[in-house]
């Protein structure tokens, strides 16, 4: 099955964004397929590039929690970034995904691939590819000037 | 015969004098530059002006005629000595030669006096062994550079013409470069690359975005540097005080950065979980996100 792609230019670096997703604005992808009942979720290639080398993900949840949208979920880190997750759904935190934790290098090799939590339930809200790709773009300009600004 | 020549020149180094950055707006440093004009002519010091060296392109006639001098050089610039350096390294020039020394003088932070001082020192130095030993071993055309003419003393024929755009790019001190490709990973633009011998170069620096410094924190070894950066002397070339600012981007903003529906979904969990009840339910926080829109911000 050839799964479609679209992409968000980030400068050089095209971001690819697969069809058959669903996205969140705090850069996860949601794909509703892969288990019965459940949302699996994980960070785009648009999150993995501006992070680089993930090395360490930190999760302040566990499995069985009941999370609030946007919740703090933890840390995350490369080499040369750092940033809080939120949660990008509300709903009960289902599983977590622990080879990934052990080899978070594989968030950025294979962002679709390297899912990261599972929730119970359907996302309240997502947008499509087309609909993350706006907003993207909408935001990028920022995301430029607060890059440079913290540097 | 070379050595009366040398003692009439007082030295064979050149003495040039970069006029200021063009979109440099300062008053002040543009009266600098005249008064040093004024008191390096005052003391009999031959010198060039040329325009900003940063500014320019590898094939405008400064900064030709700067790499084809193959002698000492007194570069009086307006940025930090370090990153003059490798502006003109950038440029083509041999700066690391065994028989050039290259001397530049950061005139923003000194008297014109002060600046005719050191040139003269330098000068002196320059009527030293080393120097007449370059002069035995002339170029291959058996020429001086002045005597090819390409060094001539005179400024540009109409200086009130020369009107530089300006630029903005980073210079690499090769002096600390370790080559780990940690900038070119980094920056999104391009502006990184690699020159056929593997060594990482600026290779398109028109396109650095205009005020970004952001790779020169990524640098692990601080090699980074931004001639006209403002705001930080290390990034600029001054003396590295190590304060490049956090070496890490915090980009919670970006993932976290909860439209305002979220940012009120999760103020309203966290007053919920200190009042020791769960966090509210996907409809709850439905709710809450009609009453929030209804609001008016
Ligand atoms: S300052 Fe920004 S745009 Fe310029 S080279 Fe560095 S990362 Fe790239
Ligand atoms: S990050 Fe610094 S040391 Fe590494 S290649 Fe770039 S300039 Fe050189």
């Amino acid at each position: 099955m050839a799964t479609e792609v679209i992409y968000f230019e980030m400068g050089l670096y095209r971001a690819a964004l697969p069809v058959r997703l669903r996205y969140a604005d705090v850069h996860f992808w949601f794909d509703l397929e892969a288990v019965p009942g459940r949302t699996r979720c994980g960070l785009t290639s648009y999150a993995a590039r501006l992070l680089d080398d993930v090395f360490r993900l930190d999760w302040a949840v566990q499995a069985g929690e009941d999370l609030g949208e946007a919740a703090p979920l933890g840390t995350i880190e490369s080499h040369k970034a750092c940033s809080e997750l939120y949660a990008p759904m509300a709903g009960k935190l289902a599983a977590i995904n622990e080879d990934v934790v052990a080899e978070p290098g594989r968030i950025q090799r294979d962002p679709y691939v390297a899912w990261l939590l599972e929730f119970e339930g359907a996302p309240g809200e997502s947008m499509d590819a087309e609909q993350y790709r706006a907003f993207l773009a909408e935001g990028w300009e920022e995301t430029q000037r607060l890059l440079k600004g913290q540097l | 015969m070379a050595g009366t020549e040398t003692k009439q020149n007082g030295s064979a180094a050149v003495v040039v004098l970069s006029r200021v950055p063009a979109e440099e707006l300062s008053e002040s440093l543009r009266a600098q530059h005249d008064a040093l004009s004024a008191a390096l002519g005052g003391a009999g010091i031959a010198f060039r002006v040329v325009d900003s060296v940063y500014d320019q392109y590898e094939d405008d006639a400064d900064v030709k005629a700067l790499r084809a001098h193959a002698g000492d050089l007194v570069f009086l610039g307006w940025h930090f000595p370090r990153a003059t350096k490798w502006i003109l390294a950038r440029q083509g020039l041999e700066v690391n030669g065994a028989t050039r020394k290259l001397h530049c003088i950061d005139a923003r932070e000194l008297k014109a006096e002060q600046v005719v001082l050191k040139v003269r020192d330098i000068l002196k130095g320059a009527a030293s062994a080393e120097v007449v030993a370059i002069r035995k071993e002339p170029p291959a055309d058996g020429l001086t550079p002045r005597q090819r003419g390409e060094l001539a003393e005179a400024a540009l024929p109409n200086p009130e013409n020369a009107e530089l755009s300006a630029r903005w790019y980073p210079v690499v001190d090769y002096d600390a470069c370790t080559n780990c490709m940690e900038c070119l990973d980094f920056c999104l633009f391009g502006v990184y690359g690699v020159d056929p011998a593997g060594t990482l170069r600026v290779v398109q620096q028109d396109e650095c975005r205009t005020d970004c410094p952001a790779c020169s924190r990524v640098c692990p070894v601080g090699a980074i540097v931004f001639p006209k950066y403002k705001t930080n002397r290390s990034i600029a070339g001054g003396e590295d005080d190590g304060d490049r600012g956090s070496l890490k981007l915090d980009l919670s903003k970006i993932f976290g950065k909860p439209k305002a529906r979220h940012q009120a979904a999760l103020e309203r969990d966290r007053e919920l979980l200190k009042a020791g009840r769960k966090p509210a339910s996907a409809e709850k926080i439905e709710k809450l996100a009609e009453e929030f829109d209804q609001t008016d911000l």
